[in-house]
């Protein structure tokens, strides 16, 4: 299999971009509360 | 409960901090001091030592995630609800991980305000009340 290096870098930014964009995304308060509650069932399975 | 819950309000506008004193007042909490900037907060929160926070993210001085993380770093697990008009997804991940109990969005309407800061409450008294 060969591996094109400029493929993978462009797929890699094209990543990257969308996590940026998703950071910069305005979300409501449901969308909130439901990285709320995915942060503490997180949380409480680690401790 | 006979134990009134104190809270440490803190946002830089005065008519903010008016409206959640007067949605925490009709939820007979106490509002133990204001804040109108991270580092009034921090001074503050060492002071009355508050059951719950309310932090504003944008602030002058000292913005709501370094007062947080502040903090945090001298009472771990402290009670501290973030508040902002905007809220994007990267903020929101900064502050859970901060260690942030909850956020609320300024536009949500009272009675999900009241109901966060409830849920808050009765989380704390949890944790708290079988260490007594």
């Amino acid at each position: 299999m060969k591996y094109n290096l400029k493929e993978i870098l462009a797929e890699i930014k094209e990543d990257e971009t969308h996590v940026v964009a998703s950071r910069k995304k305005q979300i409501s308060q449901k969308e909130i509360q439901a990285m709320v509650e995915k942060r503490r069932k997180k949380v409480g399975s680690k401790s | 409960m006979t134990e009134k819950v104190r809270v440490l309000v803190a946002d830089d506008e005065a008519h903010i901090r008016q409206l959640i004193k007067g949605i925490l007042i009709a939820m007979k909490t106490e509002v133990t001091a204001e804040a109108h900037n991270g580092l009034v907060a921090l001074e503050k929160f060492r002071e009355c030592q508050p059951h719950i926070t309310l932090l504003d993210i944008n602030m002058p001085v000292m913005d709501g995630l370094q007062t947080l993380r502040a903090i945090q770093k001298e009472k771990p697990g402290a009670m501290v609800i973030m508040l902002s008009s905007l809220a994007t997804m990267g903020i929101v991940q900064d502050c859970l991980a901060a260690g942030a109990y909850d956020f609320i969005r300024k536009d949500t309407a009272i009675a999900d305000i009241k109901a966060i800061i409830k849920n808050a409450w009765k989380h704390y008294l949890s944790n708290e009340l079988p260490k007594k």
